[in-house]
């Protein structure tokens, strides 16, 4: 694990303003499910990972987090960067982290042994934040995206999203986590410069791009 | 305020100056020292990786330095992290970390950090700035030892009655 500051960018500009304001977002987010919410921010990124995570992971780590990073994440600048702002511990395990980053074409590790929390204290699970392709609500998605319907608290009828870059066994996994309900992860996609918000009360339905 | 490698300084032979070396320099210089020798380079505003933070740390001890680990006591500490004034982004970080509430001091203490390591900086900020806090350092443990010389009790043990030097001061 290097110690090198070389190549550690600042922070937010304004600690407080900053994490607040991208907190508001997180918020928004979940209270949405499947809305796309909008980060804005004044930090020095790193260069691996997508923006919008980096700044979820930099407003919300603090030195009583453990985070796992998936291997394109886990050596890069962006581990440097979090460790030397937030002071969080990372960990070997995904099993054993509060927060889990998975860089875009990363694999991901399976819901279910991410920690669940327990039926007393359903607060303790892991929140996942997976960095996707791209994200568009509404039926103007790419080609090549998977297309969901979206309902459960929150969301008003039905909401449509389509997600680039996720593996295709993701809504499966999501039906078992969504099924272990008061326990299971919560999990934001986040692009660059959007977050979407997937509580573990959100139901996702598949279905094709024609169907759309 | 006094480190253990302080008092074997003079004898000791001059090896190249380490980064923890001139760091714990740095923690101690005393602000005129540190805003002169580095009145040319604190005008411009640097780039801040971490503003200065105060907060509390444990300090640790052993017992007799090498017994149990326990908890001294916390102390104020300021830290900061930067690069210096129109750096790139790869350019290196000065750290700081300094006993106390100023800023001031932490903000030049990794000033002179970033600048240090840059070898050609290091030649004139060795003479300017480094040799300056050693003298004010060393001064400093003259006084502080002659001030507890003054408070030396001298206890009569039959060690001592029995040294020729020791009666003839007593009897003066």
């Amino acid at each position: 694990m290097s110690h090198d500051l070389s190549s550690v960018g600042a922070g937010f500009s304004h600690e407080a303003f900053g994490s607040q304001a991208v907190f508001r977002s997180a918020l928004q987010a979940l209270s949405h499910p499947g809305r796309c919410i909008p980060v804005e921010h004044h930090a020095e990124l790193p260069r691996h990972g997508n923006a919008a995570a980096a700044v979820f992971l930099l407003a919300m780590l603090d030195a009583d987090c453990g985070l796992w990073l998936s291997p394109s994440l886990r050596d890069s600048d962006a581990a440097m960067w979090l460790r030397f702002h937030t002071g969080c511990q990372q960990v070997e395990h995904a099993a054993m982290a509060q927060f889990v980053w998975v860089g875009a074409g990363d694999s991901l590790p399976v819901l279910q042994s991410l920690r669940q929390g327990s039926d007393e204290c359903p607060d303790q699970s892991a929140t996942c934040v997976v960095d996707v392709g791209s994200l568009s609500a509404g039926a103007d998605a790419d080609a090549d995206a998977q297309h969901w319907t979206l309902s459960g608290p929150g969301i008003r009828d039905q909401a449509l999203l389509g997600v680039t870059g996720l593996p295709g066994d993701f809504a499966a996994q999501w039906a078992l986590n969504h099924g272990g309900f008061p326990r299971g992860v919560d999990l934001f996609l986040a692009t660059h410069d959007q977050l979407v918000g997937l509580p573990r009360t959100t139901r996702i339905h598949t279905h094709t791009a024609l169907e759309a | 305020m006094f480190h253990a490698f302080d008092s074997s300084a003079p004898n000791r032979p001059k090896s190249p100056l380490t980064r923890p070396d001139w760091m714990a320099l740095l923690a101690r210089a005393p602000m005129p020292v540190l805003e002169a020798a580095l009145a040319p380079h604190s005008s411009a505003a640097p780039r801040w990786l971490r503003a200065p933070e105060t907060g509390l740390m444990m300090v640790q001890g052993r017992a007799g330095g090498t017994g149990e680990r326990f908890n001294l006591g916390e102390v104020t500490v300021t830290r900061c992290a930067l690069r210096l004034p129109g750096a790139t982004q790869q350019a290196p970080v000065g750290v700081a970390y300094v006993m106390g509430r100023s800023h001031r001091h932490a903000q030049l203490a990794a000033l002179a950090d970033a600048l240090l390591q840059d070898p050609d900086q290091q030649l004139v900020l060795e003479a300017q700035l480094l040799q300056p806090v050693r003298e004010h350092l060393a001064h400093q443990q003259v006084q502080r030892q002659q001030r507890v010389q003054s408070t030396k009790v001298e206890f009569f043990t039959v060690a001592r009655e029995s040294g020729g030097a020791d009666d003839e001061e007593e009897g003066a």
